[in-house]
């Protein structure tokens, strides 16, 4: 959104995120109020083009418009939730909700005000190696009471984490509220694996079994294919170590010198974000016309 | 293939426009994406395919159609709004051969325009029958163009996965659509905005396509980590093979230092008559008032400065030759070093957005002509071919799981993902979760609710289009990105209220379908699709 003009970095990154920051919307799609209708099933004179829309397509006359100017998103669905997602290797945004049954259910249990005079946490685990209960919590981020949803810098690319929200007690009580589902970061630079595996597809696979009457869209061609293929590949990537293909090649050797792993990846990176600057530019542009049409520039 | 080759340039043109159409009215600033990227972009691809065709010049090139740009290029509201929009210009490039009749410099160029413009219009009508869907499948025919498709709704998938039927809904319906249209199989899925994440080979490997494309990086770090790099394509363990994106080719045309399109002969996109003339003279062809582009453009690069010099044609033609030569000249360049260091002959991968050529780069697609014809004839280093043809003859490939990545400013989902539009994902991500509710709930549906449950579907999937979150990133023409986002979902959320609660309003259906209709053969069990083991 455009909201975020005047306010400091921290308060963006922090802000009270559900329902607010949507701004006001003009009725209906289009800006305009003017109806200029036309049929979704007419014919065009001249056109070699079959005129049949689709099916569902209504024709003449119109249905009435029932379909109501402009709607409206709520600022939060009452459910509790905590969900994360991968921006990139060293930030993950999370955002959540606590149910209004659970608030009244810990001020029940925990004496009234527990919840709103509790601390909220906001905790994260690296769970690359087992999950959240064996997981180590790598910090705790405290969370202000109209917050909804964090950008979380995550220290280490290519690994997996997850995260609780949890509420303090101001008896000393930790309750966990909700717990996320796990992403897992990319890697931020070449594998560090150099085993390699090869395979063939081959085309007599799919032939063999649409010769046997399951075709490419059958669920039980699916699924034979599938483990077929598997079984096959297994067998090839074991042939293919076997039979003595270096783990090495070319690329590899360079690799494993380090040639790739420092001041060229770097490189090769700074490379892709010039074309990707490029490329937002050239979009940026493109669009940006549309908006000085709007200002009318003379 | 030529014998000598020593390796393989696969250009790759994508081509997507966000699904805009507003059957109810024509007045609409957007509208405006479509009309103009036909005429400049398109149909000059069309033109420049078809002409290497009659030609007789054999080569190979990978188009991308997405799903809603085939909806809206084979859609008859929008053929006609075209056509009306080309009429209007016709007109108006009348108009500005007249009035430049004095000017020995503009009036070749308005006279230019003039039969750009009625050659548009023409071949629209008379050679595609108004659906250029029909001049790209003709091309696929004859063996020159290799079409592939992309997600229903070009939703940027790696920001979907938190619900991933949703994953598997976009690939299927986006599948489904390229066969609806082209009554074949794709070989190839574009993942919108490069996104990829792992997991999102299996899908596709269920859906029988045997590749896709990301940024480099998503194959450089791949893991094993391959042993080709970019040059040669990696496997996934689902089958799916994957190229990644070279760096080198890309630059060359993108980058805004030393990219081709800056070159000060080239034309200048800003200056145009739109902008340039009396506002009562071009009234009749901007919108409502507000000054928009027309499409005719007298000027120039020239370079930084305000003061543009008057275009010359054939002198942006030579340097659309000589940048020809130059890229063909790199690639060679590359590829020989390549194969002296590799023991396979190594495929450089140059995926562009298709409206890049023609639209932004006015010599674009004069430019691809000519690297084509030059490559076919002129070298024998590299042949061109598509990524299929590489599988054909390269079945064996490394096994490596690639990294999750995308072609968007830093490289991965920051651009689709930050304090502009992270509001978002709560109600898609509920929406997906609601949708895949629905299907399994009311599994074989019939009659009213069936359409409602499939328009519900529909409702989901426009809300996902990547557009939406880019458009409200970029920070222009935010509110109509905000506004689609909103109705969508709006209208997603009153349907799943009145399925639930069995009160399914037939005229509510009715309008929707009208409305947003989009995939005519839209079945929502794509999100409770039956389970594929591998046991």
């Amino acid at each position: 959104m455009q909201d975020s003009a005047g306010m400091t970095g921290r308060e963006k990154k922090n802000r009270i995120e559900m329902g607010e920051d949507i701004p006001a919307i003009q009725n209906t799609d289009s800006p305009s109020g003017l109806y200029t209708l036309e049929s979704p099933g007419r014919s065009i004179p001249g056109s070699s083009i079959p005129a049949e829309r689709p099916a569902f397509a209504v024709q003449e006359p119109l249905p009435p418009a029932p379909d109501p100017p402009e709607y409206f998103l709520p600022r939060r669905y009452d459910e509790t939730i905590l969900s994360l997602m991968v921006r990139d290797p060293y930030w993950v945004y999370a955002y959540w909700d606590i149910s209004t049954t659970d608030v009244c259910r810990i001020d029940r249990d925990h004496g009234y005000g527990a919840w709103s005079a509790g601390s909220k946490i906001l905790r994260v685990y690296d769970v690359t190696d087992g999950g959240a209960h064996l997981g180590r919590a790598l910090m705790n981020i405290g969370i202000g009471d109209d917050s909804a949803s964090w950008y979380i810098n995550v220290p280490e690319a290519n690994r997996a984490y997850c995260a609780d929200m949890v509420l303090i007690t101001p008896a000393g009580r930790e309750i966990v509220l909700a717990r996320s589902n796990s992403v897992f970061t990319p890697r931020d630079g070449v594998s560090d694996v150099i085993d390699e595996e090869w395979m063939v597809l081959r085309e007599y696979d799919r032939l063999y079994w649409m010769s046997a009457g399951f075709g490419p869209s059958s669920p039980e061609f699916q699924r034979r294919f599938v483990a077929r293929a598997m079984k096959h590949r297994l067998l090839m990537g074991s042939q293919l170590l076997a039979a003595g293909f270096s783990p090495a090649g070319p690329w590899g050797a360079e690799h494993s010198k380090g040639g790739m792993s420092g001041g060229s990846r770097i490189r090769l990176r700074a490379e892709i974000s010039k074309i990707d600057n490029a490329r937002a530019e050239m979009s940026n542009t493109n669009r940006a016309r549309h908006q000085q049409n709007r200002t009318g520039r003379s | 293939m030529k014998e000598s080759t020593k390796g393989f340039l696969a250009i790759i043109l994508h081509a997507h426009l966000p699904y805009v159409r507003h059957p109810d009215t024509t007045d609409f600033l957007e509208g405006i994406w479509l009309n103009e990227t036909i005429t400049e972009t398109y149909i000059p691809l069309l033109d420049v395919l078809n002409g290497l065709v009659a030609d007789g010049i054999e080569f190979r090139i990978t188009v991308s159609l997405s799903p809603p740009l085939m909806a809206m290029l084979s859609d008859p509201i929008l053929q006609q709004r075209y056509i009306d929009h080309i009429s209007r210009q016709i007109e108006l490039s009348e108009k500005e051969v007249q009035r430049t009749s004095w000017d020995s410099q503009i009036h070749p160029l308005a006279i230019m325009y003039r039969e750009r413009f009625y050659h548009a219009r023409e071949v629209f009508e008379s050679r595609y029958g108004r659906n250029l869907l029909n001049g790209f499948a003709h091309l696929q025919r004859s063996g020159a163009v290799e079409l592939i498709t992309s997600a229903a709704t070009h939703g940027f998938l790696p920001l979907m996965d938190l619900v991933e039927e949703s994953v598997s809904a976009q690939i299927a319906v986006g599948v489904n659509s390229y066969r609806s249209h082209f009554n074949t199989e794709p070989a190839g899925f574009w993942l919108p905005e490069c996104g990829f994440s792992p997991g999102v080979d299996q899908v596709l490997a269920q859906h029988g396509i045997k590749y896709t494309i990301t940024d480099t990086h998503g194959v450089l770090h791949a893991s094993p980590r391959p042993r080709y790099g970019v040059y040669a394509p990696i496997y996934c363990r689902s089958g799916v093979a994957v190229f990644g994106r070279d760096v080198e080719s890309s630059k060359q045309v993108w980058s805004a230092d030393e990219g081709y399109p800056g070159d000060f002969d080239y034309r200048d996109f800003y200056r145009d008559i739109g902008f340039d003339l009396d506002l009562e003279y071009v009234r009749p062809y901007i919108h409502r008032g507000t000054r928009v582009h027309t499409g005719i453009k007298y000027h120039r690069v020239t370079g930084k400065t305000d003061d543009k010099a008057v275009y010359n044609r054939q002198a942006a033609l030579n340097k659309a030759m000589i940048h020809a030569g130059n890229f063909m000249f790199n690639r060679e360049r590359q590829i020989e070093f390549l194969a002296s260091i590799l023991d396979r002959k190594p495929i450089v991968v140059a995926p562009y957005d298709a409206e890049l050529f023609g639209h932004w780069w006015f010599e674009g697609p004069e430019w691809l002509d000519m690297l084509i014809r030059k490559s076919v004839s002129e070298q024998n280093i590299y042949t061109l071919i598509t990524p299929s043809d590489y599988l054909r003859i390269y079945e064996r490939n490394q096994v490596a799981t690639p990294s999750m990545s995308s072609w968007g400013y830093k490289g991965y989902c920051e651009v689709w993902l930050n304090e502009t539009n992270d509001w978002i994902y709560r109600h898609l991500h509920r929406a997906s979760r609601q949708m895949v509710e629905l299907a399994r709930k009311y599994r074989r549906a019939d009659g009213l609710l069936r359409r409602a449950l499939n328009q519900a579907a529909r409702e989901l999937l426009l809300a996902q289009s990547s557009d939406w979150a880019f458009i409200m990133k970029t920070g222009t023409m935010v509110d109509y990105a905000v506004r689609r986002t909103r109705n969508h979902l709006g209208r997603f959320s009153e349907l799943y209220s009145q399925i639930t609660q069995n009160r399914v309003d037939p005229e509510y259906v009715a309008h929707l379908e009208w409305k947003d209709a989009i995939f005519e053969n839209m079945d929502y069990s794509v999100y409770a699709p039956q389970r594929v083991s591998a046991s």
